[in-house]
């Protein structure tokens, strides 16, 4: 609560400062109004504009105001005056007062509209209200109005810039400057690497920025990684849920995963460091996306060496919004809707019921299952008539008869009925932005609501920002970002049913009463009812009742306040300080009553009671529920201080800039949790529990021998990761085309059990550019419009995150109920550790030619990494089998291209197009110690890393089909074809490619008639394999789960090798009852594994198509407002893939072979921007 | 402004996080020793395969062909227990423990805060535990003690120092390993107390009683003697030592005595192995019964019977009758009082004193049946011969179902008194007693081959038939 009473504090004294305008103390008798302003003048420092013969006219004032405002003060001088007066910018303009009796007074007014090199805008359109005017400016950019209303609005417009608006005040020419709307080609486009603003043309290294038209259309996703798919040469977004990753260290919220320019870590989190105003996030879903202004990706040492040993994995530096100076108030709302349905249910094959019940009766078997032993276990109601009629107790008539039955029923419709609902996001966002010459701002709030496709979830953010700058005297810039963020999260106990669940199990009959799957629960009707009878505990269970039986909800806040100063000392030489505090506290609260049926059978295992007849006596709360919350809370700071020096030199052709700083940043994250048992929650009263005795074990109780119950009422945890840095940057520009680039930067870190000598890693790099287009001999060559050579080189590195490794053995406390405290190792000593280091080569060209109808960029980089953080294995008999340690060396090269090209450019349409498209070859060159134990076959189909391969290879049996039994059998490397389950070694294995794409990027295609455009968006990925998704089960009984929703079986089980001979038409291996003959006899793994399930996981996918209509400057004229555009946007099409069999890669684990249900298959978003 | 910074710079990286630290002072040490990792298998490891290789046991097949690919294959003697990429916990337990006491007898003298005499009273834990350890894996993964053969038998390699990057090894010979322990546990037994805090940590007598044990195995009966009898005298003189139940009064009153994975009543030196049905881990007990052989061992007043009863796991009936020890989920295998006096027994036993090794196995059995059957019967007490195969059957009945048979059998392997004995698995494939399948035990078999996760890593070693 304090927080947010201090928060408000500050947005208080914002508003205040804002609204106020300097105050005036006069004192005049008939004063002559030259001296009263002069006067003013001197106390409020505004200056005026007024000439001698408005001065000789000008009446004598007499005025005594005491700190009145500056505005007040100025309306009593010229009441009654001939003249007239405007502010501006700080500057009081006196002008004629022009007399007009209830009448608007008409003038003419010339337009004349540049771009911002001074260039004509041809075509451009004006439009005017009162009255409403439209044209468009001719050949020398100049549009004239004759006799428009005095103070009439004026709109100028041109596609591909900024439109403006103008007040016409008086009666002469008005120069209207477009801007060109950010990346659009030929822009001046400026970069920053988080602690420097460059612009591109000078910056020597590899920078990747998205086209934010894009970004910002794709509301359907709240994700900033997500939004930059397929638009940023050299990132690749990891779609799909495969893709979503928590934040490893610290929490917080989920966001896609990335990766720059190929994998070059193992251990080590391969996500880029995520930058925001200029300090490092750990959780960047608590930014809204519409606050966001630019983005830009740091990709070679260049760019990102300056971020030390947290940038091998590249940077996204994130800019948000600010205000800007002498800019009217401006006030913009966007909002949207986006509908995502429900999740797709038919994307993962299953069996009907009808094939299910005639396979589960082809596998029945009662000797090798006998029904005794099943007394715990799931027997689904299909099985347990086949059982029924195995046991004498129905005739076979009466088990068809329920068999058939149980055939034609399917399930789909009511999961999808009581389990999931249409999915719908909403977001809305309203902003504000504005200031004057001494101070601006931006502020927004929004409120994005999701509706989860599970009913029973709610989810809401509030997000609040304000970015401010304070210019309170010119040598002093003063800039605070505060932003507030919370969430919060709402959910019943309701289920994740998914389509493997038994098909034919319905969840309610026909009246809608819910029904009972007490079999779900692994107890036979027997064992339950001996349960019931000596417990007296009710083992009933029907899922849908279980829905209420407790909840879950969260709320968390973030706070974050970012300020920073710069301040010009002498001459050239300023002091640069960024301060920031980012604090989130984050509640949750668990519920489940001891109605639920998990607490039930918990209790049923701390339930003493021998027989029927005898009281049973309760270890556990038979009345309330348990009660959870968990305290996370998150909080960083981070301190920067540098001294930079910027200098003309040589009249100007040169410039120099140097900067020197320290930083100084801490992390620091804290858990607390309480759970308490029988809590009431009315009377917020809770049970005391004896967990002595019960952690010692509970004999005899009624469904164990002996119960144990380990539950920690209060469990704490706290992490604290600090950081110390010194870095110097160093740029340097001659002539205007040769600039020179250098950094150097050395980090310091608490990083536990590491010894100080092994810190000492400066990171820095160096770089160069020539601006060819620049240099007289190109003078005559008009087509080029401009052309730079760039290169690079630096290191970066990786640091290992806490705990990743140590040169000491780390240990840990624990507590045994018996000998009390006690230490054990959670960390054994690895002397041999030191970090990660990336050395990168960097070669780029940008280019635009043909009037700036082509640009773009070609970039192409060597990558090295040494001493990779991995797993490396280590011989078990020195006490462990792996340990982090330095694994080797990984090389990661790479071609980038971005081309932007403007193809057709007409008065009514257009067409343009954004092409990126990157290569990236990954290779682990040498491991530090490799053991034999790595050749095994089972080792290798499942290792990320093998020396010599790309990253995530995937290898394979040589299938070479069924033998007589529909045994799967392979090729070994001799030639020889064999079942035998133990025989192959690693180098029997054929390598099949690697799991990430070899080519991807994207392609956009925006056409434009009049006011409407369409832009799609496709994104594209080659070279990659994966595995198919194939059936598994081959042996035992059907493994139902116990309590769990799955038991359906992939329908290629149905053309399994049943009898001799069906190896000549099938490759899917035969089913056998015992798990013993299936793994004394063969290997399935020979099929799931074998090289005829791997396929090729290229794909081209339409990510989003985009209807966009600007409301014309007529009709926004009308509107009363400046800019107004609605627009459509759907997505997820797959336009082409690779495989045969229906798989999306993006769904699809690709080492393993797993198909995910998709959430959605696609969404339709629909939103507006406005502009007041 | 940089004088400043470099001088706070020290402080502000060195914070130690909380829950985790490096071993400083004595104590750490202390709670080092103190971890449940060293005696508490709760989870897997221990004896559990010795438990499913015993002639004690049989199988209920339709249990037997669901349990996990180990456990099948340890029954039925397979060549290799383990796959390739078994990691397994059946060696790994004991190399991970090795690594924490040998980090303790290597850092213990340069720990701060404790007394000379603390910190070698903490080594010579350290030294006897690693002795434990030894004595463990040379009677897995080697052959049984052969004074012959010792110096060439291939033992297991002596790793004395904690360091995660040691290598090569080489298989010392078991003649080497045993004069390791011998010296180890010799050492530990000159600085140990009687007393330690707790049962589950070593103290004199149970340092002694253990090497007793070894010199046992080595056939060095007179040693083993002695040092039994120290270890006797030293345990009665602790301030709460160990005792043995009396059956007749503890299942009177309703009581399961020592079931309870904490019960340490009967332990010198409590070591605890999971020995409970399959929960994840690797080995599981779900389908062992007790075998023909040693269920005939027992009489029907037998009170050890109350632990066994016609159940399948989960406490589902077993229509044949067939028992398991289902009431055991924990077993002990680090010194109990009453292996303490069956060891003693038998040495005295082998050493010929014939009526102190029945008087030693009279105590026992009064505590464990009505004192009517206590009793020695006389057929076995007719020569040291028919006493020594008297004294096994005890320790099955004592032991049954805990892996102790194992150790035993390898002993009697070579033992002349048991010359000619055959051992064979039964897998009763129905509820009758007639379908079944035997599984003999290949001689070769007594000794475990070297798991492939230790061969890959060592490609150089050779391993065992």
């Amino acid at each position: 609560m304090a927080t947010f009473g201090f928060f408000l504090f500050l947005l208080l004294c914002q508003l205040v400062s804002f609204a106020q305008s300097p105050n005036v103390t006069l004192s005049k008798k008939e004063a002559p109004l030259s001296e009263v302003l002069k006067d003013i003048r001197k106390q409020t420092g505004f200056d005026f504009v007024i000439n001698k013969e408005q001065i000789s006219r000008a009446k004598k004032v007499t005025i005594q105001v005491k700190n009145a405002d500056l505005k007040a003060v100025l309306d009593e001088c010229f009441r009654g005056q001939p003249l007239d007066y405007a502010i501006e910018n700080k500057i009081i303009v006196v002008t004629n007062k022009i007399i007009v009796e209830n009448k608007t007074f008409l003038i003419d007014v010339k337009i004349r509209v540049q771009d911002q090199k001074g260039a004509p805008l041809t075509s451009a359109s004006i439009v005017s209200t009162e009255p409403t005017v439209a044209g468009f400016t001719d050949a020398e950019g100049v549009f004239t109005f004759s006799r428009i209303a005095q103070n009439a609005r004026v709109i100028v417009s041109y596609i591909g810039y900024k439109s403006d608006t103008l007040i016409v005040r008086s009666a002469s020419e008005h120069v209207v400057i477009l801007n060109q709307q950010t990346n659009v080609m030929n822009e001046v486009t400026i970069v920053s690497t988080g602690y420097q603003t460059l612009t591109k043309e000078r910056a020597t290294g590899s920078f990747g920025q998205p086209d934010m038209q894009i970004y910002q259309r794709r509301v359907a996703t709240q994700d900033l990684i997500s939004r930059l798919d397929g638009l940023v040469p050299g990132v690749t977004v990891i779609s799909g849920p495969k893709g979503a990753t928590g934040n490893r260290e610290f929490g917080g919220g989920v966001t896609q995963q990335s990766i720059i320019r190929g994998r070059s870590t193992v251990l080590a989190a391969g996500d880029p460091l995520y930058v925001v105003n200029g300090v490092p996030v750990m959780d960047l879903s608590v930014i809204n996306p519409d606050d966001v202004q630019d983005i830009t990706v740091l990709k070679d040492a260049s760019a990102s060496s300056i971020w030390g040993v947290k940038a091998a994995n590249g940077v996204i530096v994130i800019t948000t919004k600010k205000g800007s100076s002498g800019k009217p108030l401006k006030i913009n709302y966007s909002g949207n809707i986006t509908l995502f349905g429900k999740p797709d249910f038919d994307y993962v094959p299953v069996m009907s019921s009808k094939e299910y019940i005639q396979t589960a009766k082809e596998l029945f078997n009662p000797t090798a299952f006998p029904y005794s032993t099943l007394g715990t276990m799931v027997i689904p109601p299909h099985e347990q008539i086949l059982y029924n009629l195995n046991r004498g107790l129905i005739t076979a008539a009466q088990a068809n008869h329920s068999l058939d039955s149980l055939s034609n029923i399917n399930n789909r419709n009511q999961i999808l009925d009581l389990w999931y609902r249409n999915a719908i996001t909403t977001n809305h966002t309203l902003s504000a932005s504005g200031g004057s010459s001494a101070y601006n701002f931006y502020a927004s709030a929004s409120y994005t609501g999701t509706r989860s496709s599970h009913p029973g979830d709610q989810n809401g953010v509030y997000r609040i920002n304000l970015n401010q700058t304070f210019i309170p005297i010119p040598r002093l810039r003063i800039s605070l970002n505060t932003s507030l963020n919370n969430t919060i999260t709402n959910s019943d106990r309701s289920i994740v049913i998914g389509n493997n669940f038994i098909p034919y199990q319905l969840f309610q009959d026909d009246l809608g009463n819910n029904l009972k799957m007490n079999y779900l629960q692994g107890l036979s009707p027997e064992v339950r009812a001996d349960y019931q009878a000596r417990s007296r505990i009710n083992l009933d269970y029907s899922p849908l009742d279980e829905v209420n039986m407790g909840y879950t909800k969260g709320n968390s806040l973030s706070i974050n306040l970012t300020g920073s100063v710069n301040l010009k000392l002498w001459k050239g030489l300023s002091f640069d300080g960024t301060y920031s505090y980012q604090k989130t506290p984050t509640v949750d609260q668990t519920y489940t009553d001891s109605k639920s049926y998990d607490l039930r059978r918990e209790l049923l295992g701390f339930t003493v009671a021998r027989t029927a007849a005898d009281v049973p006596v309760y270890y556990l709360p038979t009345t309330g529920g348990t009660y959870k919350t968990v305290n996370i809370d998150q909080r960083n700071w981070t301190i920067r201080n540098q001294l930079v020096y910027n200098m003309a030199l040589r009249d100007d052709k040169d410039r120099l800039n140097i900067q020197i700083g320290h930083e100084a940043l801490e992390q620091l994250a804290t858990n607390r949790t309480t759970i308490v048992r029988g809590y009431d929650q009315d009377l917020q009263s809770y049970a005391s529990l004896n967990y002595l005795t019960l952690s010692q074990g509970i004999f005899g109780t009624v469904s164990s021998f002996r119960s144990t119950f380990n539950e920690k009422p209060f469990q704490a945890s706290e992490q604290l990761n600090r950081n110390e840095s010194f870095f110097g940057l160093f740029n340097y520009t001659m002539n205007q085309k040769y600039m020179l680039d250098a950094s150097l930067r050395r980090d310091y870190s608490n990083l536990f059990g590491s010894e100080k000598g092994k810190q000492k890693k400066p990171t820095f790099s160096v770089g160069a550019k020539w601006l060819i287009n620049k240099e007289e001999f190109l003078d005559k060559v008009t087509w080029i419009n401009t052309l730079g050579l760039r290169t690079t080189y630096g290191i970066t590195g990786n640091s290992p995150f806490i705990g990743a490794g140590s040169s000491r053995d780390v240990i840990q406390i624990g507590k045994n109920s018996v000998t009390g405290d006690y230490y054990s190792l959670v960390g054994l000593a690895n002397n041999q550790l030191t970090f990660e280091k990336t050395a990168t080569v960097n070669i780029g060209v940008d280019f635009s030619i043909l009037s700036n109808s082509i640009s773009g960029s070609i970039d192409l980089y060597n990558k090295k990494t040494t001493d990779l953080l991995g797993q490396v294995e280590t011989n078990p008999l020195n006490g462990a089998s792996e340990i982090r340690g330095n694994l080797g060396n990984m090389n990661n090269r790479g071609v980038e291209i971005t081309l932007n090209t403007r193809n057709i450019l007409l008065r009514n349409f257009g067409w343009t197009s954004g092409l990126s498209f990157s290569v990236n070859r990954n290779r682990l060159l040498n491991y530090a110690n490799p053991q034999p134990s790595q050749i095994t076959a089972s080792v290798r189909l499942n290792s990320n890393y093998v020396v010599g391969y790309n990253s995530l290879p995937l290898f394979a049996y040589k299938f070479a089909g069924l033998d007589a039994l529909g045994d799967p059998q392979i090729k070994l490397a001799d030639g020889t074809i064999t079942k035998d389950p133990e025989i192959a070694t690693a180098a029997d294995l054929v390598f099949m490619g690697t799991a990430i794409p070899k080519f991807n990027g994207g392609l956009s295609n925006t056409f434009r008639y009049k006011n409407l455009s369409l832009t799609a968006n496709l994104i594209y990925s080659f070279g990659n394999v994966m595995r198919r998704d194939v059936n598994r089960y081959y042996f035992g009984r059907i493994d139902y789960g116990t309590g769990g929703f799955s038991g359906n079986l992939n329908p290629e089980f149905l053309n399994r090798w049943k009898k001799p001979g069906d190896e000549l038409i099938t490759n899917i291996p035969s089913y056998v009852p015992s798990s013993g003959i299936n793994t004394s006899r063969r290997n399935i793994d020979y099929y799931t594994y074998g090289d005829i399930n791997v396929v090729s996981a290229s794909y081209i996918k339409l990510r989003d198509i985009t209807l966009n209509y600007t409301i014309g400057p007529r009709m926004l004229s009308k509107l009363h407002v400046e800019a107004l555009n609605l627009f459509l946007q759907t997505g997820n099409f797959m336009v082409w893939k690779a495989n045969g069999y229906g798989i999306d890669p993006e769904y699809q684990t690709f080492n393993q072979g797993g198909r995910t249900m998709p959430a959605f298959k696609h969404s339709f978003s629909f939103g507006a921007n406005l502009t007041f | 402004m940089t004088m400043v910074l470099s001088a706070c710079k020290k402080e502000f990286l060195e914070v130690v996080p909380k829950g985790q630290l490096v071993a400083q002072t004595t104590d750490d040490y202390d709670k080092i020793l103190n971890s449940p990792d060293i005696y508490l298998y709760s989870f897997a490891g221990g004896w559990q395969s010795m438990v499913l290789m015993g002639d004690d046991v049989s199988a209920e097949g339709s249990y037997f062909n669901s349990a996990s690919p180990m456990s099948q294959n340890a029954f039925k003697y397979a060549g290799d227990i383990f796959r390739a990429q078994d990691n397994t916990f059946d060696i790994k337990q004991y190399l991970s423990n090795l690594y924490v006491v040998n980090k303790v007898i290597n850092e213990i003298d340069g720990s701060t805060g404790g007394s000379p005499t603390q910190k070698n009273v903490l080594k010579a834990e350290a030294l006897a535990n690693r002795a434990w350890i030894y004595f463990q894996l040379i009677n897995i993964y080697a052959k049984p003690y052969n004074r012959a053969t010792a110096a060439q038998d291939l033992g297991f390699p002596i790793i004395k120092v904690a360091n995660i990057n040691l290598g090569p090894h080489s298989r010392s010979t078991v003649a080497e390993v045993y004069e390791f322990i011998i010296n180890d546990f010799r050492e530990a037994i000159s600085a140990l107390p009687i007393d330690n805090k707790f049962a589950q940590r070593f103290s004199k007598p149970a340092a002694e009683g253990l090497l007793a044990k070894v010199y046992l195995f080595m056939g060095r009966n007179a040693e083993a003697l002695a040092l039994f009898n120290s270890s006797m005298a030293d345990a009665a003189a602790q301030k709460n030592p160990a005792r043995l139940y009396d059956y007749n009064i503890e299942f009177v009153a309703n009581n399961s005595p020592g079931i309870n994975y904490d019960d340490v009543t009967e332990s010198v030196l409590a070591k605890t192995f999971y020995n409970g049905p399959y929960s994840g881990n690797e080995f599981g007990n779900d389908f062992i019964v007790l075998s023909p052989k040693a269920q005939a061992l027992f009489l029907a007043s037998d009170l050890r019977l109350n632990f066994y009863g016609p159940y399948f796991p989960y406490s589902t009936p077993n229509p044949s009758g067939r028992l398991s020890k289902y009431a055991v989920n924990y077993s002990k295998f680090g010194l109990q009082l009453s292996e303490l006096y069956l060891l003693r027994a038998e040495a005295n036993a082998r050493l010929g004193n014939l009526s102190a090794a029945v008087s030693d196995l009279r105590f026992l059995r009064e505590h464990r049946m009505p004192t009517g059957d206590a009793a020695v019967p006389s057929q076995a007490t007719v020569s040291k011969e028919s006493l020594i195969r008297f004294i096994m059957q005890e320790r099955t009945r004592e032991f049954a179902a805990e892996g102790y048979r194992w150790f035993d059998m390898r002993r009697c392997s070579i033992d002349p008194v048991f010359a000619g004995e055959t051992y064979i698995h039964i897998i009763y494939n129905d509820s009758t007693s007639t379908n079944i399948t035997s599984i003999p035990l290949p001689a070769e078999r007594l000794t475990l081959r070297l798991p492939p996760i230790i061969m890959n890593a060592n490609p150089d070693f050779t391993n065992n038939p």
